[in-house]
């Protein structure tokens, strides 16, 4: 008994002693840098468009801009739906890594947990350019090309005090907890209210950035708190899930809701009056530009800025003709 | 040696792996040093007394740049606008002396010496034109994004305290000298007069 335990101690820990090495090798791999050695191609290149979502029209957009961007620059382009789910995404990237593709766009599932994925790419000398939501790392994507939500938020709340006064009251539905995005929106928007002593937030969800919790919290919320003054969503597709639940309440002329990004049915409600403002991300310019630097990134170039803030406009009934769904007009 | 030889001479190998590649390896986490975590506020004063203000002698010319806005304001992008990353609109960095011609409207009109018409904001400030406006200050001077936005929130707190407090006083005749950050959204959507956020403001 103690002899087989003495063998199986010893072989456990050579196995042992062997995996850290093992373990230690591939670290050194992953934490490297990307293969700056990597011989520029000037033949067409497999780049993959790994998308968080396509349940949702806006990422639609950004996905359909690059693929058909890396395209036009003659490289053959794949989109991958990840579903909002990291194990999917990392799925993904084991795939395409094997596959062999040159380059990664990508549209992260979480800021957090995509850094692994990433860093994977990069240690296989495979770029990624992160579009639209940031990782947390500095050091692991190629490049990030990102909507400047900060700003985009404060200049939302601006409108919202001058649209809604400097005294009332609202509530604010958050996107998914833990992503960028969310507490960049949230931070930009509060930079400007919260110096109103006179507006206060009654209630502060999280509705995931869709439409249909949206509803549901907003119906939770206007039950407990009937005489809010207006809503501040995280994205349009909150923004139109809280729509329908102040219009089946009856109070669309009284609460008004502002939402961020500049989706089609968002910029048609601004239009007729029904959804009070947002903030116009450029999805096509931040895909667009995400496929030209993979495109760059494969025929040689090495220098990119890590973080490439996109700016971000108020649109509301004033300049409403000015723009168009994820855009502005040319 | 014996079969009970062989074991410990494994086990003694093992023994001596282990050494050299131990199961659990302590390594310092890299930022977890002694450093001081990371003020916004103490970086935003020290940039404004140490960058912004002394910049701001050699910054454009506030008549020269109204100009060209007047003009042909994507030209002015051309000749004097800084970006921060990509988009339409562009920011401005600029000084100027003027004399006042309003002070109760939505800021305080100043007609140039040199032609032209500016409006100082007597407001509240927010969003990042301070912070980005100069081209002095980059993002990675900053942990993360969000870091880099407080910067930005508390560079509008100093312009607050610094600039704008010393606009409440003023009168229309009084002649001021200023140098501030002004934002245009888009060229082909530009509306004079130009608003100047001041980061300085002194009476001349």
């Amino acid at each position: 008994m103690s002899l087989l335990l003495i063998r199986r101690g010893v072989g456990g820990l050579l196995l042992g002693a062997a995996m850290l090495i093992g373990c230690a090798k591939q670290a050194d791999s992953i934490g490297s840098g990307p293969d700056n050695d990597a011989k520029p191609n000037d033949g067409p290149g497999k780049i993959a468009v790994v998308v968080s979502t396509l349940n949702n029209p806006w990422f639609v957009v950004l996905a359909e801009t690059a693929k058909a961007r890396a395209e036009d620059l003659g490289h053959e382009a794949v989109i991958f739906d990840s579903q909002n789910d990291p194990a999917t995404e990392a799925s993904h990237f084991d795939n395409l890594l094997a596959a062999g593709y040159d380059a990664v766009l990508l549209n992260a599932t979480d800021s957090e947990g995509s850094v692994v994925s990433v860093r994977k790419a990069k240690g296989k000398g495979v770029p990624v350019f992160c579009i639209d939501r940031e990782i947390d790392a500095d050091d692991a994507a190629a490049a990030q090309i990102l909507s400047d939500n900060y700003a985009g938020c404060v200049e939302l709340g601006q409108y919202f005090v001058k649209t809604v006064g400097e005294e009332g009251s609202y509530a604010e539905l958050l996107g998914i907890l833990g992503d960028n995005n969310t507490s960049n929106r949230s931070e930009g928007f509060h930079s400007v209210v919260d110096s109103y002593p006179g507006l206060k937030m009654v209630a502060q969800q999280s509705a995931d950035f869709d439409r249909s919790k949206a509803m549901e919290v907003t119906e939770s919320i206007l039950q407990g708190s009937p005489g809010i003054d207006a809503i501040f969503c995280g994205n349009d597709a909150m923004a139109m899930g809280a729509y329908q639940a102040v219009a089946s309440a009856g109070a669309a002329d009284r609460i008004k809701v502002f939402g961020f990004d500049g989706a089609a049915d968002v910029i048609d409600s601004i239009r007729d009056g029904k959804i009070a403002a947002t903030a116009m991300q450029f999805p096509k310019t931040m895909a667009r530009q995400a496929a030209e630097f993979a495109d760059e990134w494969i025929k040689g170039r090495r220098d990119f800025d890590q973080k490439i803030p996109v700016a971000v406009e108020l649109v509301t009934k004033e300049n409403i003709a000015d723009y168009v769904a994820y855009g502005a007009k040319e | 040696m014996g079969v009970w030889g062989s074991r410990l001479a494994i086990f003694a190998a093992a023994c001596a792996v282990l050494c050299f590649v131990p199961l659990v390896r302590i390594t310092p986490i890299s930022g977890m040093s002694n450093e001081a975590p990371f003020d916004p506020s103490e970086f935003a004063s020290t940039f404004w007394e140490e960058r912004l203000i002394p910049a701001a002698a050699d910054s454009h010319s506030a008549a020269k740049v109204v100009a060209a806005l007047s003009k042909d304001a994507r030209a002015a992008d051309e000749a004097y606008g800084v970006r921060a990353g990509v988009g339409r609109g562009f920011m401005l960095f600029l000084q100027g002396i003027g004399v006042v011609q309003e002070s109760d409207g939505p800021g305080v009109i100043l007609a140039l010496d040199g032609g032209g018409v500016a409006r100082l904001h007597d407001r509240k400030v927010f969003g990042a034109t301070i912070r980005d406006a100069t081209g002095l200050l980059q993002g990675n001077e900053a942990p993360s994004s969000r870091e880099y936005n407080l910067i930005a929130s508390e560079l509008d707190r100093l312009a607050e305290q610094r600039a704008i407090a010393g606009l409440a006083d003023v009168a229309p005749g009084d002649r001021l000298r200023f140098a501030g950050c002004a934002k245009v959204v888009s060229a082909a959507g530009f509306q004079p007069p130009l608003e100047v956020i001041p980061v300085l403001v002194e009476a001349e």
